[in-house]
């Protein structure tokens, strides 16, 4: 078993909300008005907000660019905000320091660039390898420009993630196994695997009430989920969240890892989440309001709430359950453990219980959620 | 001198009467402005949410009407369902007029007609009132047609109002003090008080609302309820504000209240006369009837633990609503409950609402049942209206089921479909008859379980909202009866039994087989859902295991979203009851009630 990686500094988020194009479902805030007046106006904001609130933090050992599309920003402007962080934040010397990237931005210059701004990690939105496939997800690069980046990537020595999607309508198996077997003969460092969610207001969730897309039904899901899991361990990876591989211990994605184990993590820009250990907030949902409230000096924080121990236990079990590692069963009050509904779980064979904590099988995985609201029910916790 | 008039409001739903109630009372300056809200008189979260009316309701309307004089209006609310009408029918008996309501951009329809009649019934005078005048699809001309001919009433003496804007609402005052004729009775007369409803208050018990006929009370009296043949005395008489306002009299004519130390509502009947214990009268007011429920549910908590409470609520629940009855009653999938019985299918909904609702208490109900006799072969006769108690069928005689004879009203062009429903509902024995052109009254005797199990719905739905539809009982008829049983796993689970007609066996078998299948969410593993007759299955439905629910991203902003929708969906785990290693959902018991197409 990988040591349970509980002993993490906090982590660093910076969002760049901004994308030249809106994937079709996308249900995120970003403005596809990326002229440069406007990102800039945005990185001073940052900036100002990261001057005032960072130095209040302990050393961070992450730092994570993500979106939007962070590579969409100038290497100028990329720069200023890497040198601004320098100047205000406490960063460790092992920082693990990811960035988002498109693959339509990948060259060998734009790699140079950014590694010489210290990112070591860059997390590709590869999705798909199949032309059709990105055109339905409304992606403005190619598959061949995907596997360029790749291989730019890999050659200039940067820690690679890939991101993929399943379980988008009309994805069939042998379309996903291609693709998957495809990417882990790339051999990438890590892998997130992210089943399609289809959000209300998107352009997908339209095409699919006008009945011009098909949804994968639960089932077509599980087989889709299912295979990811056998595809990518048979390979050598390690499946250590419900979406998430690494090639070893050594490579999980160290910032991702923090939300599930509720280690602090500061987001800062518009629509960032932030956690201090007790109390969760975010800021202000879409740039303008966000650079906005930081231009006249009010605070950008449109919500916080303070966790009570009953929410931070619930917490603690249902982003344990997504992992490897499960949560301790010191969480559950005594006697849970033999209640008829945990206990028909472990027959199902959907969790387990080894060396003193519950962790979900491979089975359980695909189950996650239900396997949490069934323990928060036996638990008493609502 | 105060001069009074009694009067109702009748319309199709949707036509405006809470609108113009509220109007009415602002009107005639009983409410602040500041402290209006909509469907003033409709007290209860459900009557505001599904804009009806359930319960009575009445307001005393100070009006200075043009002739310079004070008249008091008494404006006597009614409900609007055929579950109530027998308290529709004790109200209207209170009034000597009714505003007869039309919206102008939808025309007579159905439900105006069935209240006409009933008006007509008690010889009422009726003033036609076209609302909504303000809409630009309002078609006024037409409207007034139809009045003429659908309604045979003078169109010329309809008022024009929009509720809405309050044009015309001082017309539609005028009229009242018009046209109405004023109450007689005569002061000199024994005691006759009609009760049209009751009302429960924690410190006074009940407060009866009633129609002096003739006579006076007053408090200090000691009256008599004839029907129930109980003496009480009187405490307080009063008159209807938006509060209770004390007077010192009710003389022949008025509409108030009476406050007696009467414990609870079930200590009062809808319908009965009060008169002096002393100087009584011979005879009751006539149509008294003792209401009887005919619609039967077994009531249980959803959590066992929390039975006493329940049992409390009910109780608390009994003082406001007289016409429940209720027993202990049993169940192995449900635990203890009560055996409840109902005036309708809507009156049971009402019950759950509010206990849900006011009560707080988290239930789950049975299929309705109607109530069978079965004449067994040892001449024992035996009356059940719970599955659960069906005898030996090898020891039944004879099975008979209560009939009803169905009234619906509809315009013509939805003759074929209500036809065809109701013939599959076993109806038989139908009539025909053609009370106004273009539309026709349909009549047919029914079994009444057939008419619990979601015909009002059906018929709703084949004929656009245009079919009112009422019945009277007409005693109990010979019927091929059995036992159907549901099983989940191979568990029988009691509250779902049901006792049916043995050729709809087959259909509702399979139709609560399918139900079950999409209320009952998908598990840890497979689940069989079968129903059965003795032991021999007739239908067959199956879940497969749950193999996917997770949410493929949880990073940030993802945890405080997932962990609200996790405690949401959890509490909707809890509520769950187990049938074996199944968790079915409440809602699961209350669906197998109503056909899928819906």
């Amino acid at each position: 078993m990988i040591d349970i990686p509980e002993s993490f500094a906090p982590g660093l988020y910076i969002h760049i909300p901004f994308c030249r194009s809106r994937c079709r479902y996308c249900g995120f805030p970003t403005s596809d008005q990326s002229d440069t007046g406007r990102i800039s106006r945005y990185l001073d904001a940052v900036i100002m907000e990261l001057h005032g609130v960072a130095p209040g933090w302990n050393r961070f050992d992450s730092l994570y660019l993500g979106g939007g599309t962070p590579s969409i920003v100038s290497l100028p402007e990329l720069e200023r905000l890497v040198e601004s962080v320098n100047r205000h934040v406490k960063l460790a010397m092992n920082l693990e320091f990811t960035m988002e990237v498109n693959a339509g931005d990948v060259s060998r210059e734009s790699v140079a660039a950014w590694t010489s701004f210290g990112v070591n990690r860059i997390s590709l939105g590869v999705q798909a390898l199949d032309d059709r496939a990105l055109h339905l997800l409304g992606r403005r690069h190619t598959s061949a420009q995907a596997l360029e980046a790749v291989a730019i990537i890999q050659e200039a020595g940067v820690a690679l993630g890939i991101d993929l999607i399943f379980g988008y309508p009309g994805q069939t198996q042998s379309d996903w196994v291609r693709t998957l077997d495809h990417v882990a003969s790339l051999h990438p460092d890590h892998l997130s695997c992210y089943q399609m969610t289809v959000e209300t207001g998107t352009e997908m969730a339209q095409q699919i009430t006008s009945g011009e897309l098909i949804p994968a039904t639960q089932d077509q899901e599980a087989s889709l989920f299912r295979i990811t899991h056998d595809h990518l361990t048979r390979r050598g990876y390690d499946h250590y969240e419900i979406s998430n591989y690494a090639a070893d211990a050594g490579r999980m994605a160290r910032h991702n890892t923090k939300y599930w184990f509720r280690i602090p993590v500061l987001g800062i820009g518009a629509a960032a989440h932030s956690f201090d250990g007790r109390r969760r907030w975010c800021n202000a949902p879409n740039a303008e309001s966000y650079w906005l409230d930081i231009e006249s000096g009010r605070s950008p924080i449109v919500n916080t709430e303070s966790l009570n121990t009953v929410d931070e236990t619930i917490e603690s079990i249902f982003l344990g359950i997504r992992t490897r590692w499960g949560f301790p069963c010191d969480r559950l009050p005594p006697g849970a453990g033999s209640d008829g509904r945990i206990r028909a779980m472990r027959d199902a064979g959907w969790i387990r219980e080894d060396h003193g904590r519950i962790t979900a099988t491979d089975e359980g995985f695909a189950v996650a959620d239900a396997i949490a609201e069934v323990i928060i029910a036996a638990a008493g916790y609502v | 001198m105060i001069e009074y008039r009694n009067f109702s409001i009748i319309a199709h739903i949707d036509h405006g009467k809470s609108t113009l109630s509220d109007r009415l009372i602002q009107a005639t300056g009983m409410v602040q402005d500041k402290d209006f809200h909509d469907q003033l008189l409709d007290s209860m979260d459900i009557e505001r949410e599904r804009g009806i009316t359930i319960k009575s309701n009445t307001i005393c309307l100070p009006y200075t009407a043009r002739d310079g004089k004070l008249y008091r209006l008494n404006l006597i609310d009614t409900p609007g369902h055929v579950d109530f009408s027998y308290e529709v029918s004790r109200a209207l008996a209170s009034c000597e007029g009714v505003l007869l309501l039309v919206d102008a951009s939808q025309g007579v329809e159905a439900q105006t007609l069935a209240n006409l009649y009933a008006a007509m019934e008690h010889n009422l005078e009726i003033i036609p009132v076209i609302n909504k005048i303000d809409l630009p699809s309002a078609d006024v001309i037409g409207t007034l047609a139809q009045i003429e001919t659908d309604l045979g009433l003078d169109p010329e003496r309809a008022i024009m109002c929009s509720a809405k804007t309050g044009q015309g609402v001082d017309d539609v005052l005028e009229a009242i003090v018009r046209d109405i004729p004023p109450p007689k009775g005569d002061l000199e007369q024994p005691l006759a008080a009609l009760i049209f409803d009751a009302n429960y208050d924690p410190y006074r018990g009940a407060i009866i609302s009633c129609r002096v006929v003739d006579g006076i009370v007053k408090p200090g009296d000691i009256i008599r309820l004839m029907a129930m043949a109980a003496s009480y005395k009187v405490e307080e008489v009063g008159t209807f504000g938006l509060a209770r306002l004390k007077q010192k009299s009710l003389g022949a004519g008025e509409v108030g209240y009476v406050i007696a130390g009467i414990k609870t509502v079930s200590d009062t009947r809808i319908g009965d006369t009060i008169t002096l214990h002393q100087a009584p009268r011979h005879h009751p007011l006539p149509g008294f009837q003792e209401v009887k429920p005919v619609v039967f549910s077994s009531v249980y908590p959803i959590d066992a633990d929390d039975f006493p409470t329940f049992a409390e609520a009910l109780e608390k629940y009994k003082l406001n609503d007289a016409s429940v009855i209720f027993q202990r009653d049993s169940s192995l999938a449900l635990g203890q409950g009560f055996r409840c019985g109902f005036l309708g299918l809507l009156h049971l909904e009402v019950f759950q609402e509010r206990l849900e609702r006011e009560y707080d208490q988290s239930i789950i109900m049975t299929a309705p049942s109607v109530q069978y006799r079965f004449i067994m072969k040892d001449g024992q006769e035996l009356l059940i209206d719970n599955p659960y108690y069906y005898p030996d069928p090898s020891k039944i005689e004879h099975g008979f089921e209560p009939y009803i004879k169905a009234s619906i009203l509809i315009p013509e062009r939805y003759m074929g479909p209500v036809m065809t429903l109701c013939i599959s509902r076993r109806g038989e024995n139908s009539r025909f008859s053609y009370p106004t052109p273009g539309r026709v009254e349909v009549t047919f005797d029914m079994p009444l379980a057939e008419v619990i199990f979601d015909f009002y719905d059906k018929l709703k739905s084949i004929t656009q909202g245009y079919g009112s539809f009422d019945y009277d009982m007409i005693g109990n008829r010979a019927s091929d009866l059995v036992k159907l049983d549901i099983l989940v796993n191979g568990e029988k689970v009691d509250a779902l039994s049901l006792i049916v007609y043995r050729d709809r066996a087959r259909d509702r078998a399979v139709q609560i087989c399918d139900r079950l299948k999409d209320e009952i969410p998908r598990q840890m593993f497979k689940i069989a859902i079968q129903g059965a007759i003795g032991g021999k299955i007739i239908s067959r439905s199956t879940i497969s295991a749950l193999r996917k629910d997770v949410l493929a991203k949880c990073y940030g902003g993802d945890i405080t979203r997932k962990r609200k929708l996790l405690e949401k969906q959890a509490k909707g785990k809890k509520k769950m009851k187990m049938i074996g290693s199944v968790m079915i959902p409440q809602k699961a018991f209350v669906a197998v009630l109503k056909s899928k197409d819906d």
